[in-house]
């Protein structure tokens, strides 16, 4: 109960320092993003009768929305120790029973809360202007359908950039930049079996499963390509890379020497 | 309360600390030592924030390297300045309240209260960046104090405060002593220490030197080799008198300043014996100091004798601490 305490008072309390004017433009930039370019797109085909896009433009919103997605959880999850190293309050946070966990955990919380909210503001503006457009077809389940995917999309990659800003603190948002690039980018593009150790594949396979209608390209040859696996296994791997990634932060954060001050 | 066995701890090739052995019961210490002697590392040992290389701690019977439930009895000021700019102290103490297990109406109820006892209730509400060094160290002190611990561990506390502020703080830390709580103070300014008259235990490069009461440690002082210049009116008289003195091996007379710079091996008998010379042949003495800073005097002279280069400077030289 106490640790749930401090947990929830940790992520309560970087919630309240995104009240900054810093902290809120970024919110500001990254959430109106994608309903730009979208507004963009439509603009070109009203005006410039350039129409070819708008067939995929729920592809492009997916894409947008996840570019924006990543960033944002690249900014607040793995800096989770650095940033109190940085700032100094770390021998505070560490010299309280549990405050190593419960600054782990406050800190994922919160980088996810924030990531959503902003993936979410994405989306609301993204589907508004398409659906004002008249440019989507059933935009509430794809919507709903892309609430959930950028839901799981945090809490996920959320936890494996927390393990990183915990085991490579110093280096932490160049690791998890490259951990995008590298596993999620390139890793993820090989149909082979490796490919399923990363987040991606399993977000694509359930995407592809529940918007099979809505998108414009019919989903065989990728089934062909990477496989088909069914929703329920999908969602374990997810839940499986989570829990081994915060278990393995939990484990990591409890030994690791961080020092208080700058004595050496 | 605490022990620590043997402990050292390397950081790659660099040492923090070498082979210390110490027995802390309840009490008020002052841990002394130049900038870099280990004094934060030993800190940390304590709070089980690092590791042991080698050796055992202990902090109330137990192991407190990943037992921070041992933490919860103790209160931590480090020496670093938080840099949380855009929060209030009440925000920031109550959140550190939390921390330690409090439900937020009792953590901004302990948060307010210990402010207010550290006289920070007029800016509590305001955010940090607007305090002075002065009310930030007040408010380091209030997250320390808040869950009321038993043994208050101090690092630097008197680093940029002004002396009305030094005043105070001292008073509340002889306060803390009085009221039976523990109190572990770690600086590297002496007379700022021994205004809360602690035992002392005196680290330099990693190593712990000497250990004791305050007036055991005058006694290293007084018999420690050291070097001191006395401005007097006859210096040249008295250079006469001091080097019939066999502790004293060097006597330099700058008739410029109209002062003696001495050298001796053992500064007690010589210092005995002053008044008795001045008496005799009427020199005037305007002015004595040491030729170093006192705590940079006392550790160069402990030093030189773990290295063995002088003669031994009393029973409690070098020897493990066991304080009751």
């Amino acid at each position: 109960m106490n640790q749930l305490n401090g947990i929830l008072a940790t992520c309560f309390f970087e919630l309240k320092r995104m009240w900054t004017f810093q902290r809120l433009g970024i919110f500001v930039v990254l959430s109106s993003f994608p309903p730009l370019i979208v507004l963009f797109l439509l603009w070109g085909s009203l005006f410039l009768g350039e129409t070819q896009t708008l067939n995929f433009l729920l592809l492009v919103i997916i894409f947008l929305v996840a570019i924006v997605g990543m960033l944002s959880l690249l900014l607040w999850a793995p800096t989770n120790i650095y940033s109190e190293l940085e700032g100094k309050s770390w021998g505070f946070i560490a010299s309280r029973p549990g405050g190593r966990i419960s600054i782990l955990f406050g800190k994922y919380l919160a980088a996810v809360i924030q990531s959503y909210a902003i993936c979410q503001f994405a989306l609301v503006g993204s589907f508004s202007i398409a659906v004002f457009g008249n440019a989507i077809r059933d935009p509430i389940v794809a919507y709903l359908v892309l609430s959930v995917l950028a839901l799981l999309a945090c809490i996920c990659i959320g936890a494996v950039m927390s393990l990183i800003g915990v085991q490579f603190y110093r280096r932490a948002m160049v690791t998890a930049a490259a951990y995008l690039v590298g596993i999620e980018l390139v890793v993820a593009t090989i149909p082979a079996i490796v490919g399923k150790f990363t987040v991606r594949q399993h977000l694509q396979d359930l995407g592809l499963n529940w918007l099979s209608k809505e998108l414009p390209l019919k989903p065989t040859i990728y089934y062909n390509t990477f496989g088909d696996y069914a929703d329920w296994l999908n969602l374990l791997c997810l839940a499986a890379i989570t829990i081994f990634s915060l278990s393995a932060a939990a484990y990591i954060i409890q030994r690791r020497e961080y020092l208080i001050g700058d004595e050496a | 309360m605490i022990e620590l066995q043997n402990v050292t701890k390397l950081y790659k090739n660099v040492i923090g600390v070498n082979d210390i052995t110490m027995s802390l019961s309840s009490g008020v210490y002052g841990l002394l030592g130049p900038n870099g002697s280990g004094k934060t590392t030993l800190i940390n040992l304590i709070m089980g924030q690092i590791q042991p290389t080698l050796g055992l701690v202990t902090l109330f019977g137990n192991n407190p390297w990943r037992r921070d439930h041992l933490l919860r009895d103790v209160g931590l000021c480090p020496a670093t300045e938080v840099n949380l700019p855009h929060v209030t102290a009440l925000e920031w103490v109550s959140y550190m309240m939390q921390l330690h297990g409090f439900g937020l109406k009792e953590a901004k109820s302990r948060a307010v209260q210990s402010l207010t006892f550290l006289k920070m209730d007029h800016a509590m509400n305001r955010p940090m960046r607007d305090y002075s060094l002065g009310m930030r160290q007040r408010t380091k002190l209030a997250q320390a104090i808040g869950h009321e611990p038993h043994l208050l561990i101090l690092d630097e506390p008197f680093n940029g405060l002004d002396p009305v502020a030094r005043f105070e703080m001292i008073q509340f830390l002889r306060d803390w002593g009085k009221q039976g709580k523990s109190l572990i103070l770690a600086s590297h300014i002496l007379h700022e220490v021994e205004a809360i008259q602690p035992s002392f235990m005196l680290i330099s490069g990693g190593r712990l030197l000497a250990s004791g009461t305050p007036d055991e440690v005058r006694g290293l002082l007084a018999d420690s080799p050291n070097q001191f210049v006395i401005r007097c009116d006859t210096p040249r008289d008295l250079a006469a008198r001091l080097i019939e003195f066999a502790s004293v091996s060097v006597v330099k007379v700058d008739e410029v300043n109209r002062s003696l710079e001495i050298t001796c091996v053992s500064p007690a008998h010589l210092l005995a014996g002053l008044p008795t010379i001045c008496n005799e042949t009427g020199c005037v003495i305007y002015e004595m100091h040491s030729l170093e800073e006192p705590l940079k005097e006392l550790f160069s002279a402990l030093m030189r004798f773990h290295r063995g280069e002088n003669q031994p400077l009393g029973k409690h030289a070098g020897s493990v601490a066991a304080m009751k």
